[in-house]
């Protein structure tokens, strides 16, 4: 089977094609640099790249994995949930691709697609499993009985992503957009027990989290330094919020694990490719006989080659969206695979 | 065969032009301009491989409406690949007006841009052919000086249009309503002497006439962060 998939739920606009479980294409048109300047992302600028380069990036994809239109199977397009105006540009093209090659349509859930990332890998978790997905605009720990639903989410966050904690902070530190990838960067030289950061939203039977929780810890410590910080203090603060953040992470991800008792857990999402977080999985992993599944970075972030991979579980199904298929900004992924 | 697409305002259009000159036109649902793909697949249910080019309003209007248009044809295109007219939907509307008032002599089409602004554009009838005022192109322009400068631009019967028309105060006579909405059969009939003189160019690099900067670019207003 060979999907064309389409990703645009936020500030990247990607196209992949699939052939089977093989990434032929994957092509991916960042905005990193559009949003820098804002310290975030701007909705409207994100819009109009994507209505910008939308044609380009979906005929890159198609000539690097030597496919027409006739030869696709189907065609995947990440439906929601995200930022609408971006959505809507990955959706309406598939929805054009998919009318004039007469090519069934799937629309595809993001997390889902996160989800499915780990399919990719070689060797691929055999569901069940705990998937922890982790990003700038999700945080949640999820049973995955098997890829398509129903899903059971075991916890999620109350406020912010990981992800968003992380940008938040560094803006705090006066680092770059986005910021996550700089805390990440000055923390492997830092001491990562230099600062104290309380355990957010504890108990053994509490898989919620709370990083605005932690991002303001972050500012209470802030205020007691010589700002800005720079050389060595700078790195030991990133490395003492950024270990505050993995052990959170991971020590609920893991405890949800054993109690599944599937015995897997995939850690899937932009913050998966955060060093710190994929090195301490590997090692927690082993006191809690757990075994971790990690994407490689490059199908961590937002990409097509997991929506491809999800929209064909579905159509390998016998699933279909109408040609109508409309963006959905809010989705709750515990509403897929409900009858 | 061509396939023209209007989705600047939340009443789009699509409609197909003849080589005989006869246009089959179909409204979308008001606020559904998300239907075009069902209207686009009923048109051809075996697919566009006859069509030979596609025209297109680019704008300006609804942000999200031309998005809807654009993206849909660019996906389209993909599969068919055809040159493509895109033509001002101000100019769709103004060509309706003077289609249906004979005596006018301009045509002010405008729609409410907020904070106090204006997209606006003025077209003139001018030995028959209707044409751009070079004075006045579609643009964004501040409410209060566009009404000042209104009685400048006075050339005998002239027309306001556009859903911004009751901003401008009594002081132009408007046209029909029912003659704001442009439609796609106009669109086609505007586009197919382009499209035959060999003026069409391919749509990947097309962008709407937003006419505006994004919001945040001019206030600096951020998201905070992801959704």
């Amino acid at each position: 089977m060979i999907v064309l998939g389409l990703e645009s739920s936020c500030d990247e606009m990607a196209a992949a094609v699939l052939a089977d479980r093989t990434v032929r294409s994957s092509v991916v048109r960042s905005q990193v640099d559009l949003h820098a300047a804002y310290g975030g992302i701007v909705p409207e600028i994100a819009s109009r790249d994507h209505a910008l380069h939308v044609g380009f990036v979906i005929e890159e994809a198609l000539e690097k994995a030597k496919v027409t239109p006739s030869m696709l199977d189907g065609v995947a397009v990440t439906s929601g949930p995200g930022l609408i105006g971006s959505l809507l540009a990955g959706v309406e093209a598939a929805k054009g691709l998919a009318v004039a090659a007469r090519k069934p349509l799937i629309g595809v859930h993001h997390l889902e697609g996160h989800i499915a990332s780990a399919l990719l890998e070689n060797p691929a978790p055999e569901p069940p499993f705990v998937a922890l997905i982790v990003s700038g605009g999700h945080t949640s720990i999820v049973l995955v009985p098997e890829l398509g639903g129903p899903y059971e989410v075991i916890g999620q966050t109350r406020d912010d992503a990981a992800g968003e904690a992380f940008d938040k902070t560094a803006k705090s530190l006066g680092l770059g957009y986005p910021g996550g990838v700089e805390i990440d960067r000055l923390s492997q030289t830092g001491d990562p027990t230099a600062f104290g950061f309380p355990d957010v939203m504890p108990g053994r039977d509490n898989f919620a989290f709370s990083f605005s929780g932690l991002k303001t810890a972050a500012l209470r410590l802030l205020e007691r330094e010589t700002l800005p910080l720079t050389g060595q203090r700078l790195a030991d603060f990133c490395a003492s919020f950024q270990d505050a953040v993995v052990e959170n992470l991971l020590g609920k991800a893991l405890r949800a694990t054993r109690r599944s008792q599937t015995g897997r857990l995939i850690i899937v999402g932009g913050v998966a490719a955060n060093q710190r977080l994929r090195e301490r999985a590997l090692e927690k992993a082993k006191g809690h006989q757990v075994q971790v599944y990690l994407p490689s970075r490059a199908n961590c972030t937002d990409n097509a080659a997991m929506i491809a991979c999800a929209g064909m579980v579905r159509l390998a199904r016998g699933e279909r969206s109408p040609v109508g298929l409309a963006a959905r900004a809010h989705w709750p992924l515990q509403d897929l695979g409900r009858s | 065969m061509l396939l023209a697409i209007e989705t600047s305002t939340r009443s789009g259009s699509v409609a197909v032009g003849l080589e005989d000159g006869s246009v089959t036109f179909e409204s979308l649902a008001s606020g559904r301009n998300e239907d075009l793909a069902e209207t686009v697949a009923t048109l051809f249910p075996e697919g566009g491989e006859a069509i030979t080019s596609y025209a297109l309003g680019i704008g300006p209007g609804s942000f999200t409406g031309l998005r809807v248009g654009l993206c849909f044809l660019k996906g389209y295109a993909t599969v068919f690949p055809r040159p493509v007219a895109a033509i001002s939907s101000f100019r769709v509307v103004a060509e309706q007006v003077f289609e249906a008032e004979p005596s006018a002599s301009s045509v002010l089409v405008v729609i409410d841009a907020r904070n106090r602004e204006l997209l606006a554009g003025r077209y003139l009838k001018d030995q028959g052919a209707v044409r751009v005022d070079e004075e006045l192109p579609d643009g964004l322009y501040d409410l209060a000086a566009l009404e000042a400068q209104l009685g400048d631009w006075r050339s005998g019967r002239d027309l306001l249009a556009g859903e911004g028309a009751t901003l401008l105060g009594a002081s132009l006579e408007r046209a029909d309503a029912g003659l704001w909405v442009p439609r796609a059969d106009t669109l086609a009939r505007l586009a197919a002497p382009e499209l035959r003189a060999g003026k069409g160019r391919t749509i990947r690099g097309l962008e709407p006439a937003y006419l505006q900067r994004p919001t945040a670019e001019r206030r600096g207003a951020v998201h905070s962060g992801k959704d």
